[in-house]
């Protein structure tokens, strides 16, 4: 019944992850046109959406200009917000008030000149790390926009990704797939799977729709992954040993004044036993506890959070969320591929989630191979290179914890040796000889780029012991350099709009695409 | 334009307005608004050039009067220097309005902080109650060249449409000072204009839009007498 070529993609699940994939498909393929590959989805009507507010990577900008989704109508209709990256507050300790930034854009590339080690000589004064290197922690501090009215679409004159409600951008890209893309579209339950003799997935068995064959299968079917999981029998690996947190509880809080000020990057407040996260779109604030149930009981996580919004909080309806950290052994099996929650979770701290879901379509698209017998081939190349992805992002979440000084139990339960990686505690003990340098990122595919760690790392105040400075002598030219970005920093701060300020702008006029 | 307010035949009866040949509010303006119906006047004065509204990001097309921001090189001496002034400078300090997005109509709105507005000097606007002759003369011609704005807008979309404007920092080399880019400013592709299929091609000779286009290309030459005025 099979043919030897791959004709056709079904993806089983929509959200985020499969309306996104199956978008990148359908556009990469061409779909339609009904002699190239045809991409399928089928979506339950029985499982409602729903609308958290999420963080993206700057990648989603690309991803959105090459579906030919409009800028504009994508922040109207997502309630979208641009964020200049992450705001830190109370990692450091518990003690006195501390924060700092996690940015998008440096003003002067670090692998062309790397100003981290005279930052740590001091040459920036007592600048913090992130203020001394970018304009965008004070830009992000005063709420301001990266980009202008006049700036193309998808462009910026700072570095920046979005904020959004994941349940309107399923429905935005859903509409955009079907309409303008081409996929075909099944609302439906799926209720079985069947399997051809040598273990391949043959079809899904609906209630409504009958059976849907398909010659290779795209599993987003979230948690419970229906096809990777439950059909081919693909195990799990927890991570609860390394990341603990297991549990989320979020409220959405209205904004008391409409037309007020929105945060210009993502706050993420450390608490007793985890850390909250508060995003601003532009129609209300999406916020969150992350926490380890083990170390906070429910109803007293329920209060940090409560707490944390304050007055606001009073009347609002809080939902309470279970999350298994940890990833499938294989993300690729023979005909199927899992992309999204089916694949693997990580904790939201640094928006991971919809970036390694679109660097999954992206890898699809481009090895998804023409025949079935290609398939073999394609499947070790995928599990390698998200097994790397999904081990560096692992690192990078658990790195936060281990340079933090706070000493509630949650936290020291954190720096204990045995969770901690190996590969991780291995960098780390190489750092304090030796700079952060891009020999340290030499996989094409890396998920966090050098210049990510070096915020973390000289934000949450990680100083080498045993680097020569000697080796540094530049002083005069990185001085000259840290002087360069405060006065670009100055003539920003004027330029740029307030974020609020843009986005009523945008809902007018939109973007000009050039 | 925050002293821009409709003219009410209450509040305003007694105003009256001078006419300045002068043209003195344009004495600080590089850049001022020209219609697509003037290009081919314009053209052969003053290079023609399309710019981002700082306010909201659309296209206008616009005369490039200086080579830096508050620079006005037709304006010298006390009066206007060019052989052609744009129909924008003429209508000062009235503006015709859109009522509402999409409707027909026009409200007449004043700046009422211009000098040329008093109660001493001028020829009246109203006489009584009513619009007087010269207010209703000078209404027609500003609702004449809101609506040739119009149609500049819709010219300017098909350009963007058929992706026939690139962005083109001019060079500005002068005999003193160091030479300097002027940024913001977007001209006609022409590659592009010639890489159009003919389909696309015959569809601007229908819309008028030809003569425009070559009168904006060929305008470009005049930013050499901009130089000429500014050493």
């Amino acid at each position: 019944m099979h043919s030897d070529t791959i004709n056709s993609v079904l993806v089983v699940g929509g959200g985020t992850a499969g309306w996104l994939t199956a978008a990148k498909l359908a556009k990469s393929f061409n779909s339609l046109d009904g002699n190239s590959i045809q991409v399928c989805l089928i979506e339950s009507p029985d499982i409602p959406t729903i609308g958290v507010g999420e963080g993206t990577w700057p990648t989603m900008r690309a991803t959105l200009a090459s579906l030919g989704i409009d800028e504009a109508e994508f922040l109207r209709t997502c309630h979208g917000t641009f964020k200049q990256g992450t705001k830190f507050i109370n990692w450091q300790n518990a003690s006195r008030p501390n924060q700092y930034h996690h940015l998008f854009t440096s003003i002067f590339d670090p692998t062309q000149f790397n100003l981290a080690p005279y930052w740590l000589q001091g040459d920036a004064g007592d600048l913090p790390y992130a203020q001394a290197v970018s304009a965008q922690a004070r830009i992000a501090e005063l709420g301001l926009a990266p980009k202008k009215i006049t700036s193309k679409a998808y462009e910026g004159i700072q570095n920046y990704a979005y904020h959004l409600d994941a349940g309107k951008f399923a429905e935005l890209l859903k509409s955009h797939a079907i309409d303008k893309l081409g996929v075909k579209f099944i609302a439906a339950n799926v209720t079985d799977v069947s399997l051809d003799a040598e273990g391949y997935i043959e079809a899904v068995v609906t209630d409504t729709w009958g059976t849907v064959a398909a010659d290779f299968f795209v599993d987003c079917s979230g948690f419970r992954s229906l096809l990777l999981g439950e059909a081919l029998g693909v195990g799990f690996t927890s991570i609860a040993d390394t990341l603990l947190t297991d549990h989320a509880v979020t409220i959405q809080v209205p904004y008391p004044d409409a037309a007020g000020p929105i945060n210009a990057c993502t706050h993420s407040t450390a608490q007793e036993a985890g850390w909250i996260w508060d995003i601003g779109l532009s129609n209300r604030r999406g916020v969150g506890y992350v926490y380890s149930s083990r170390h906070q009981s429910h109803e007293d996580a329920e209060r940090t959070l409560r707490d944390y919004i304050g007055d606001a909080a009073a009347g609002l309806t809080a939902r309470k969320l279970k999350i298994d950290l940890g990833y499938r052994n294989k993300f690729w099996h023979k005909n199927c591929v899992a992309i999204g929650l089916s694949a693997a979770f990580v904790e939201p701290l640094e928006a991971s989630a919809i970036f390694l879901i679109e660097a999954a379509g992206n890898m699809l698209v481009d090895q998804l191979p023409s025949r079935r017998q290609g398939l073999i081939h394609a499947e070790k190349k995928f599990n390698a290179s998200f097994h790397f992805r999904w081990q560096k992002t692992v690192d990078f979440i658990k790195m936060h914890y281990l340079l933090s000084g706070r000493s509630e139990a949650f936290w020291l339960d954190n720096r204990e040796a045995s969770s901690i990686p190996a590969s991780l505690a291995q960098t780390l003990a190489s750092w304090q000889q030796q700079v952060v340098s891009a020999y340290d990122f030499p996989h094409v595919y890396e998920p966090f780029p050098m210049e990510s760690y070096q915020y973390v790392l000289y934000g949450m105040g990680f100083k080498p012991e045993q680097v020569n400075w000697q080796r540094y002598p530049l002083h005069a030219e990185a001085m000259a350099q840290f002087e360069k970005v405060q006065q670009v920093t100055e003539y920003l701060i004027k330029e740029l709009p307030q974020q609020r300020d843009l986005l009523d702008r945008i809902y007018q006029y939109g973007f000009s695409t050039i | 334009m925050s002293t821009l307010v409709a003219l009410d035949s209450q509040k305003h009866q007694s105003l009256k307005l001078t006419t300045d040949k002068s043209f003195a509010h344009a004495k600080t303006r590089h850049l001022l608004p020209v219609a697509v119906h003037e290009f081919a006047m314009a053209a052969t004065h003053l290079p023609i050039v399309f710019v981002k509204d700082g306010d909201t990001g659309q296209f206008r097309a616009c005369a490039l009067t200086g080579l830096k921001p508050e620079q006005n090189l037709f304006w010298k001496d006390g009066g206007w220097l060019g052989a052609y002034v744009p129909e924008s400078l003429r209508h000062y300090p009235l503006v015709a309005l859109k009522v509402s997005e999409g409707g027909d109509s026009f409200a007449i709105c004043i700046d009422e902080a211009s000098p040329l507005v008093g109660r001493e000097t001028g020829e009246a606007l109203f006489d009584g109650a009513n619009a007087s002759e010269f207010l209703n003369r000078r209404s027609e011609a500003a609702v004449a060249w809101a609506q040739k704005n119009l149609i500049t807008q819709s010219f300017i979309q098909r350009l963007i449409e058929l992706k026939l404007l690139q962005s083109q920092s001019l060079s500005i080399r002068l005999n003193s000072g160091a030479p300097y880019e002027l940024t913001g400013c977007y001209v006609i592709d022409e590659a592009a204009l010639n890489r159009l299929d003919d389909q696309a091609f015959i569809g601007l000779k229908h819309g008028g839009y030809l003569a425009p286009i070559y009168a904006a290309l060929l305008s470009l030459n005049q930013v050499q007498s901009l130089v000429r005025l500014a050493q």
